[in-house]
């Protein structure tokens, strides 16, 4: 429903005595109900970006449009799931996904049957009244995904979520947010500088070059998606798909070129 | 736990063991003249006989729960003045700039340095005394309160911001709990060199407790009194530490900064 749209956004940091231009001219439409993806080289501003959408930060030109408005500052319609989980230590599970739901003054009753719901999505069932800490990195993920997805954000943003979890587990983490999404919906912009990653996951690919950040490329996967119903089978199946490894080696040849230079 | 202080007792009590046996030789062979140190037992002896008889005025009890007293009052003056001090600090620019100069030369100052000031302001009483804990409780708090607080790790903050939360929200679930355990660590160290100051200031601005016993022990040459009296302060300074610990270490469970 609600479109991302990128206008010449510039942003710029300032350095020693000069000014270092980490993302120049990102102009890009992401549609509604999309799954977009960006990929980039670590340091091409993709986590800048990301934070500038959820208000967190502002351009230093150009603006960005979410669902037609202007971001202004931070606000649950665009929640955020972060790289280290973010999630508070003193609260547990159930209070940190009810977390959001509280600041939206949603009744108690509601409130509870929303926290239930997510926490038996993210298969946490038994695991509400644990703290982060009494909880494996999976495990403070999928809470940290449910807190963002409790507050029933027209996008969902996403910081590399997987980037600190080992591979095993990143691979069930991908198939259950794909679930998730299928089933709540939503716009979900999604960072991360693994290419399986963001070939599995996009509809809508978008591949940065190095600093300062630009689109280099974007790739729209719904099509192919719609086609061959990558997000519908298990992952380990995908990954044998030929349309699936060759459009992984063209995004890889994007980024090596980036990182070559 | 509790089978590993079992086991790491017998080891702790060898060096008092070895300790009594060098002091006694040493006032048997007539090393160590008897009327500068009294034989072990008879510190022990004194020791237990002044939970009874009074000395310098006071039993031991009465003048250990003076010097409680006055240190537990000093402290909760200490920490009311340095929490919300060092969290404005850290979170309002101005104020730091302003206090900060003037707390990293004051900070050096040892808290006894502070007694003839305090005695000239206040007089020989309980406010001199208090005055003196104040000085040695509030720096570590202060301190740790100001770091602690800067050192919210940004990532909760944004998270909170993203989530809607209202500011009275975002510093009593966020901002406290996530400074707190370092909050508390300075509390910790505040309380054992509050007391240690307290005793400081008892040798000199007032009339009873600890400090003073062992003062008139001194002017009456009565070495056991001192001793007895110093082995009181050692005792109660090592039961709040252990108590300060227990509290910390819960804190840290419940605000899930433990593993």
């Amino acid at each position: 429903m609600s479109s991302v749209e990128f206008r010449s956004v510039q942003k710029r940091f300032p350095v020693g005595d000069g000014e270092l231009t980490a993302l120049d001219g990102i102009s890009h439409v992401v549609p509604g109900d999309n799954f977009a993806v960006i990929v980039g080289p670590s340091g091409c501003g993709k986590s800048t970006l990301l934070h500038m959408v959820a208000g967190l930060e502002q351009p230093s030109a150009g603006e960005i449009l979410v669902g037609g408005q202007p971001v202004a500052g931070p606000a649950p319609d665009r929640a955020v799931v972060f790289q280290k989980f973010a999630l508070f230590p003193w609260k547990t599970a159930r209070e940190n996904i009810a977390f959001g739901l509280r600041n939206l003054r949603v009744p108690p009753a509601e409130r509870e049957a929303t926290v239930h719901h997510y926490l038996e999505l993210m298969g946490l069932q038994g695991f509400g009244d644990r703290f982060p800490h009494q909880l494996s990195g999976g495990m403070q993920q999928r809470v940290a995904i449910a807190r963002a997805y409790a507050v029933r954000p027209r996008v969902l943003l996403m910081d590399e979520p997987f980037a600190a979890l080992d591979a095993q587990l990143r691979v069930v983490l991908q198939e259950n947010l794909v679930q998730l999404w299928t089933r709540e919906g939503g716009t979900v912009l999604f960072i991360t500088h693994s290419v399986d990653e963001a070939v599995y996951l996009a509809d809508d690919l978008i591949v940065m070059t190095r600093r300062p950040g630009r689109v280099k490329r974007v790739f729209d996967l719904r099509e192919v998606n719609a086609r061959l119903g990558w997000r519908k089978r298990p992952i380990e199946d995908v990954m044998q798909d030929p349309d699936y490894l060759n459009l992984k080696a063209e995004v890889w040849r994007h980024i090596k070129e980036e990182l070559a230079q | 736990m509790n089978r590993r202080v079992l086991r790491a007792l017998p080891l702790g009590v060898v060096p008092f063991l070895a300790l009594f046996v060098l002091w006694d030789l040493a006032v048997v062979t007539g090393w160590a003249p008897e009327s500068h140190i009294p034989r072990p037992w008879k510190v022990i002896s004194t020791f237990f006989e002044q939970l009874v008889v009074p000395f310098a005025g006071n039993t031991l009890l009465v003048d250990a729960a003076t010097s409680l007293g006055r240190w537990a009052g000093g402290f909760a003056i200490g920490a009311v003045i340095a929490i919300p001090l060092g969290l404005v600090m850290a979170w309002v620019r101005p104020v730091d700039y302003v206090v900060s100069p003037v707390f990293e030369v004051l900070r050096f100052i040892p808290p006894l340095a502070w007694v003839p000031f305090a005695i000239l302001w206040f007089g020989i009483g309980a406010p001199a005394s208090a005055f003196v804990i104040v000085t040695g409780v509030l720096p570590p708090i202060l301190i740790n309160t100001y770091f602690g607080a800067r050192a919210v790790p940004r990532a909760f903050i944004d998270a909170a911001r993203t989530l809607a939360t209202p500011a009275h929200r975002m510093f009593l679930e966020v901002l406290m709990p996530a400074a707190l355990p370092v909050i508390v660590g300075g509390i910790r160290l505040g309380a054992g060199l509050g007391w240690m100051s307290l005793i400081g200031s008892e040798l000199i601005a007032v009339r009873s407790g600890l400090g003073y016993k062992i003062v008139i022990g001194m002017q009456t040459f009565r070495p056991e009194y001192v001793i007895s009296g110093m082995v009181a302060i050692g005792l109660i300074g090592f039961a709040i530490d252990v108590t300060t610990r227990r509290l910390e270490h819960r804190m840290l469970l419940r605000l899930g900064q433990t593993a």
